[in-house]
């Protein structure tokens, strides 16, 4: 166990570093001088140059890059050009709007889509199971941000149950919060949802074919007691693998989200970096979502682990 | 009165007709042998009487359990009887167990199942099981999981789940077919002990005649899903009525003619002829996975200095059991694998090497037959073009040339020139053997390497084999290294053996010397544990 | 092994195109993915109305026997549009699965054939790849260059090209210790040589089930990014883009917002179809029994 899951962290780690010499270098080959573009075009040379020095830009880039992580590391991301605030205090204030919303889907989809795909496999053939899937194909093709207009446009400008948009913010408890991320959390997950019970309802199949299925049902165990004691958790290790994966389509999805539902998240804050040419939220923002990633999937990894005998002796 | 009563049971699944007019009954504490070729539908049988057959299928006729009608009872009632009344063993150790969870939680999940007895009493039944079975919880505690266990020791675990609540009737499939010969006979007699202790009746189903013999008090012969001949086991054997039990007895003692006398070690080094291959000291190593960051422990020695001759024309058995080395020697001798040390030379060539030239040119007079007909073709191809896979090293030959050498070692083997055009998937078990055998020849080859050829077919279609064999062996004086486990092939077929043992020959010499005086408590071991029929019936 | 669909062993092609075409999602996903195709092929030559010229006062228009879908808030005819976005649409999609097989599989082959160091850097690239989402590499690459159709069709093809050296490796994983393969090693064949001769054909049919799948996530994520304003510029057409002008206008003409995603839809939904016939088709454990 503790083999395996060292050797899993030191892979994460590694991956962890290599994307961040990514990220630093994508944004070192970027045209401009950020010096330049927070002073303006009538800035002098010499305070340019100032400007380059007290930024540490003058270093050689290795120095900058070790700088850049160090700073990561101890949570000091530097100071925004545009807005002259620490970029952590801006990336925290963003992420209370994200991540509520990424493990909302998260749950949502993990909620919806296994039992959806264990019910399918456990009646398979059935015109039930029939039904899930067309739905689940269907489910699968949708776009989420077109799925997000649909939504809004049904519960927020004809049934108006639901903000169309907006956050209010979590000052006032957290029920008005949550009803504002409920949509986007919804969008989000369906879709995801439609291909996570596919892939469960396929792993569950395949799982009921095996021998030891054969072995527990000579036992005299019935069906549905087969199903769940002895299908279930070897049928869960495909799903994690898919979960994982879906994790950073949630989070590509949530940056899109949040466009179409006005919500102040990470998304919006890269977007409007991005056209401001605020390099450095850019930057630690992008590096934030890579590295949630890689934490996501070292947590699938190791909890294969749990799931699986195997790989703990290994 | 009988325990299980079957009669007429017909079977179909989709359209197809699996099972026809199937009667048989078996007697409190009585052992049925059920014996068949692949495809027979004795496993579908024993299936039925479990009502665990595949989707699709439709029964008819009547499967009468100590008075309660299988075919027509509830789901309910089945899983009453499943496990509590009957029990199963399966043929696959490997995969029947669950690998994400512990053995001792397998075998109490039925007992708390059947007599709602509370976690901790069924873990100490368990424990007891276990303990009967063999596997004292000393050594092997509950909590270990599958993976953790050999299939020797995973079949006795299974043979614990189905035992474990004394059922009135114990179904084994196959039991022993996945496992080494050693391990077979001790599980045998696992069962012949327990259906006695117990007064269990047993269905045993098996291809294997020696099995039958040795265990079954009556015998029921299956082909094509139908009973052809059924009676007392010792008569049924002896005296062979039916002429289908009679071809499977005779298939399964089958001696190829061998024209000329067999060559032997000692009589060609008193000739001082020089050997086809000649192996000194040869050591092949395996790198062991990593513990830890940096500790690597010592490599895996497979093959640990190992010396022999092949004479040309000659035929060498190696025997051993699984892991012992046998296969990465023949992958070292087909140069697949670099030794660790010592030498190899074939025809004059030294393969240990890695000089790149040497093993191309002994791979011209060296070719190697595989196990299984299924996976030694590339789907995709056409016979023609697999067959001529080795002339790849005889860059020379024309397109002509090669068609015709395709034709010939089709013929030689007794297929068609005509077969060229057709794929893999087109032929028989038997059929591709031939194929594989073909490809093996194209070449003409003086060495061919046979890697437990005959293992994967029906007896009738091995024989059939061995004969093909025997019969290239002594129209073109090719030498063979018939690797295999099977001891009763290898004395139909060979000169001489090796008896290989983690890495080391523990025995050789002439076949015959070898397996009837055996010196070695290794190579003792081994004859005694071979399932024989004749030895079988001499004894009952 | 057993969680792999191989190639199934060749038969007459008139024996395929029967058990074909009593496939239903085949037939249904091939008459989608062909109508589609042949839509874009066609809007090269002719759409209902020229999409360059701007009539305003036909804004906004709700769909009708002249304007089949509408028009939009520059009172063009949305069906054109539609024709003339899937051309993007399809493009990009294509090339980004292009690049992800023209990389990824001899990737993925090389990485099973030679093991060790090899197949290790092999996945570990695949693991940093998959840590940043085709919409995070479109943010950078944007950036950098600016917005483009480009930008899409690289920001998707660098996230194809682990999937398709995964589906590459594993597949010929799982053949390398096939008996045939060792067969043709003892005939002195390199791995070069097996791999074109031997795994490839083997596993074409899994690259192509993979091929359409990543072909509709294609779609999805080029209506993605250029819904954000990452992809295609106006004022050429694009289906995402279509809809990011519709929300606004969403209360006054929903109409703008249908008809843009239901392409998208159909058009994925097709492709899922035929990708889902396609593994019905090919795998060898449905047709084994014959």
């Amino acid at each position: 166990m503790t083999r395996y899951a060292l050797n899993r962290l030191l892979v994460g780690l590694a991956t962890l570093l290599v994307a961040s010499v990514i990220v630093f270098s994508v944004m070192e080959i970027l045209p401009g001088d950020p010096a330049r573009l927070m002073l303006g075009i009538n800035a002098t040379e010499d305070a340019v140059v100032a400007l380059r020095q007290q930024m540490g830009l003058d270093q050689p880039v290795v120095l900058r890059y070790l700088h850049w992580i160090g700073g990561m590391v101890v949570g000091d991301l530097g100071r925004s050009y545009t807005y002259s605030v620490p970029v952590l205090e801006l990336v925290a204030e963003r992420a209370a709007v994200s991540l509520p919303l990424a493990i909302l889907s998260l749950l949502l989809l993990t909620v919806v889509a296994i039992p959806v795909g264990i019910f399918a496999a456990a009646r398979r053939g059935s015109a039930a199971d029939a039904a899930t899937m067309a739905v689940s194909q269907i489910g699968v093709a949708i776009p989420n941000f077109w799925f997000a207009l649909l939504l809004v446009y049904l519960f927020a400008v004809w049934l108006r149950l639901v903000p169309a948009g907006g956050f209010p913010g979590w000052s006032a408890g957290p029920w008005p919060g949550l009803k504002a991320l409920l949509l986007p959390a919804v969008a989000l997950a369906l879709p995801q949802a439609a291909i996570l019970s596919r892939v469960t309802r396929s792993a569950m199949i395949d799982v009921l074919g095996e021998d030891y299925i054969r072995t527990a049902r000579a036992k005299g165990l019935p069906r549905a007691q087969v199903l769940w004691r002895h299908a279930l958790r070897n049928a869960l290790i495909p799903v994690l693998t898919i979960l994982g994966l879906q994790f950073a389509y949630l989070i590509a999805g949530t940056i899109i989200i949040e466009n179409v539902f006005y919500l102040p998240g990470l998304g919006r804050l890269i977007f409007q970096a991005i056209t401001q040419r605020d390099l450095i939220v850019v930057e630690s923002v992008v590096m934030l979502l890579v590295a949630s990633v890689i934490i996501v999937n070292l947590i699938v990894d190791l909890s294969y682990a749990i799931v699986d005998p195997r790989l703990r002796a290994a | 009165m009988a325990l299980l009563a079957i009669r007429d049971l017909g079977l179909t699944i989709g359209r197809q007709p699996i099972l026809k007019d199937v009667s048989l009954a078996i007697e409190p504490g009585e052992v049925l042998g059920l014996v068949g070729e692949s495809g027979s539908g004795k496993s579908l049988t024993a299936l039925s009487v479990m009502r665990l057959l595949p989707h699709g299928s439709v029964t008819s006729g009547s499967i009468d359990f100590a008075g309660t009608e299988i075919l027509a009872a509830s789901e309910a009632r089945m899983c009453a009887l499943r496990g509590d009344d009957i029990g199963m063993v399966f043929q696959e150790p490997m995969t029947a167990l669950n690998p994400v969870k512990t053995i001792g939680e397998q075998i109490a999940e039925g007992i708390r199942l059947h007599t709602g007895a509370s976690r901790a009493e069924a873990a100490a039944r368990a424990a007891q099981m276990m303990e009967r079975v063999g596997l004292p919880v000393a050594d092997f505690p509950l909590s270990r999981f599958p993976h953790q266990l050999s299939g020797g020791q995973r079949q006795r675990v299974v043979i614990a789940i189905a035992c474990a609540l004394n059922p009135r009737l114990l179904i084994a499939d196959e039991p022993t077919t996945a496992l080494d010969v050693t391990i077979q006979a001790q599980i045998l007699d696992l069962l012949r002990d327990l259906v006695r202790e117990r007064s269990m009746a047993l269905l045993l189903i098996t291809h294997d005649l020696g099995v039958v013999a040795g265990m079954a008090d009556r015998i029921a012969v299956m082909r094509s899903g139908e009973i052809l001949d059924h009676g007392p086991a010792v008569p049924l054997l002896r005296q062979r009525r039916h002429p289908y039990t009679r071809r499977l007895a005779e298939a399964s003692a089958h001696v190829p003619t061998r024209r000329g006398a067999p060559i032997l070690d000692r009589a060609a080094r008193a000739e001082a002829r020089r050997p086809l291959l000649e192996v000194r000291e040869l050591v092949v190593q395996y790198p062991a996975a990593r513990r830890g960051l940096f500790r690597r422990p010592p490599p895996f020695r497979a093959v640990r200095g190992v010396s022999f001759d092949i004479y040309s024309g000659q035929t060498m058995a190696l025997v051993g059991e699984s892991g012992c080395g046998k296969s990465t020697l023949a992958r070292t001798i087909l140069g697949l694998q670099r030794p660790a040390s010592g030498t190899l030379v074939f025809d004059g060539l030294d393969i240990a090497s890695g000089d790149g030239q040497a093993i191309a040119a002994a791979r011209r007079e060296l070719q190697i037959v595989f196990q299984d007909p299924y996976g030694s073709f590339n789907p995709r191809h056409r016979v023609e073009r697999l067959v001529a896979e080795p002339l790849f090293l005889r860059p020379e030959l024309g397109r002509a040339e090669k068609q015709e050498r395709v034709a010939r070692a089709l013929e030689a083997v007794g297929l068609s020139a005509g077969d060229a055009a057709k794929y893999p998937h087109e032929f028989s078990g038997g059929q591709r053997q031939r194929l594989a055998i073909a490809r093996a020849l194209v070449n003409r080859p003086k060495l061919i390497i046979a890697d437990e050829p005959v293992s994967a077919l029906d007896v009738s279609i091995r024989a059939q084999i061995l004969d093909l064999l025997s019969d290239l062996r002594d129209r073109f004086g090719i030498a063979y290294l018939f690797i295999s486990h099977d001891l009763s092939v290898v004395r139909a077929l060979c000169d001489e053996v090796l008896v290989m043992r983690q890495g080391e020959f523990v025995e050789r010499g002439p076949v015959d010397e070898v397996f009837d005086r055996p010196s070695h408590p290794y190579t003792r071991e081994l004859t005694a544990a071979a399932p024989d029929l004749e030895r079988a019936l001499a004894q009952a | 092994m057993s969680d792999l669909a191989f190639a199934a062993p060749p038969t007459g092609a008139a024996t395929f195109l029967r058990r074909a075409l009593r496939n239903r999602s085949f037939v249904t996903g091939l008459a989608i993915t062909a109508l589609v195709a042949l839509v874009a092929l066609v809007s090269f030559f002719w759409t209902p109305y020229d999409i360059t010229h701007l009539p305003v006062a036909e804004r906004m228009k709700p769909p009708s026997a002249s304007n089949l879908f509408g028009t939009d808030h520059f009172g063009r005819d949305i069906f054109s549009m539609i024709m003339i976005g899937s051309r993007n649409s399809i493009a990009v999609a294509l090339i980004a699965v292009g690049i992800g097989m023209g990389i990824g599989v001899p990737l993925g082959c090389a990485a099973a054939a030679r093991g060790g160091w090899l197949d290790e850097a092999v996945m570990r690239f695949n693991d940093i790849v998959f840590a940043f989402p085709a919409l995070l590499s479109a943010i950078m690459i944007t950036a950098i260059f600016g917005p483009g159709a480009v930008n899409a069709i690289i920001a998707i093809g660098i996230f194809n090209i682990p999937v398709f050296a995964r589906v590459a490796r594993a597949g010929a994983l799982a053949l390398w210790p096939r008996e045939f393969i060792m067969a043709a090693r003892v005939a002195g064949k390199g791995a070069a040589r097996i791999t074109v001769e031997h795994i490839l054909p083997n596993i074409v049919s899994l690259l192509l089930v993979q091929g359409t799948i990543q072909f509709a996530l294609g779609i999805l994520a080029e209506a993605g990014l250029s819904y954000v304003g990452l992809g295609a510029q106006p004022p050429m057409p694009s289906w995402g883009r279509m809809l990011f002008d519709a929300q606004t206008r969403m209360m006054v003409a929903p109409h703008l917002a249908l008809f843009p995603g239901f392409a998208i839809v159909i058009t994925v939904l097709g492709l899922n179809l035929l990708g889902d016939g396609l593994r019905d088709l090919l795998d060898p454990r449905l047709n084994r029994e014959r």
